[in-house]
């Protein structure tokens, strides 16, 4: 059998061949025994292996699919619930915290009766002179 | 109205405003299409199942992004065939590091057919397809076991036409020196 013609056959189960083609290949089946048997055995062996084909995975698979969504969502669920709680509790308290941190400020502004960093934090406001001046500023021989 | 009267769009519709049943209705519309898919690419084995399950989640995670460019069907046959030939592809590692040779050659047509003449032929064609190289194995799964045109074919394995004509020629001449021992010359 010519390689070309035999490709002609297992072409023609698959695609649409050109009119030329079908003629060489009809002519070809006309003339040929054993390519009438080789269309034969092919047609054997797609019909084989499409019956061969599985039709289910089992009973009851429907449901087990639906349970591994329904586990799978559940598990995602709780990740995503205590991330979420998490969350919410970070917030309260981060709001607390900028409360409390702005009223320390207006405490210790109102308090030193000015706006500084130093009144911020509740510090004196001292010079360096004054600091230097300060009675309680002992000289190094005054300790010694 | 019973799901099973109730067209593709509309369940998915339903399933999407998180109506189970709807989605049940769906895995039991198209169990034996993917189940064709997967065990003929895989055999009958616990890991065809595990393809089968996973290709349904993965259809439930993408409801919302499913636009219906290409039919439910072949949407899902296309990831049953990938999530199959990824797991071919784990097998092929693990029967590396463990036996050295593919599973598949591991367990032999002839010696099943041996060891126990009651093996049914279905069972002999599946092996025999299973023995066929991947991208041989998956031309013919789809094209002849599936029976998606070659021009779908081709689209779902994201390869010329031409490529999947050669393949299914190679492929069945393949099977037929495999089965032929079996089954005479075919006929």
């Amino acid at each position: 059998m010519k390689k070309r013609v035999l490709q002609l056959l297992y072409r023609s189960f698959d695609a649409e061949l050109m009119l030329e083609e079908k003629q060489e290949l009809e002519a070809a089946l006309k003339m040929s025994p054993q390519l009438r048997e080789e269309r034969e055995r092919v047609i054997a062996l797609r019909e084989s292996v499409s019956a061969g084909a599985a039709q289910s995975f089992g009973p009851f698979f429907a449901e087990r699919v639906m349970r591994a969504i329904t586990s799978a969502a559940e598990k995602r669920n709780g990740v995503e619930t205590f991330f979420a709680s998490l969350q919410l509790a970070f917030r309260r308290v981060a709001l607390v915290g900028a409360v409390a941190i702005l009223l320390l400020l207006a405490y210790n502004f109102a308090k030193s009766g000015y706006v500084s960093v130093e009144a911020a934090f509740g510090m004196p406001q001292e010079t360096l002179t004054e600091v230097l001046e300060s009675p309680f500023n002992a000289t190094l021989e005054e300790l010694l | 109205m019973s799901e099973e009267n109730l067209t593709d769009e509309r369940l998915i519709t339903a399933a999407r405003q998180g109506d189970n049943q709807a989605f049940k209705g769906l895995v039991r519309r198209y169990e034996s299409r993917v189940a064709a898919t997967a065990i003929g690419m895989l055999g009958k084995c616990p890991e065809a199942e595990d393809v089968g399950q996973e290709t349904f989640i993965r259809f439930y995670k993408s409801l919302k992004r499913f636009r219906g460019e290409s039919s439910v069907g072949t949407y899902l046959t296309r990831i049953a065939i990938n999530l199959s030939l990824n797991e071919l592809r784990r097998r092929k590692r693990r029967s590396f590091i463990f036996f050295h040779k593919p599973l598949e050659e591991v367990y032999d047509i002839a010696n099943a057919r041996a060891s126990n003449q009651d093996v049914e032929d279905r069972e002999l064609v599946q092996q025999a397809i299973q023995k066929l190289d991947l991208k041989f194995r998956s031309v013919v799964v789809l094209r002849l076991i599936d029976g998606y045109s070659t021009e779908e074919t081709a689209q779902i394995l994201n390869v010329p036409v031409g490529t999947v004509l050669s393949r299914l020629s190679r492929a069945q001449k393949k099977l037929k020196e495999l089965l032929t021992p079996y089954y005479g010359d075919m006929r």
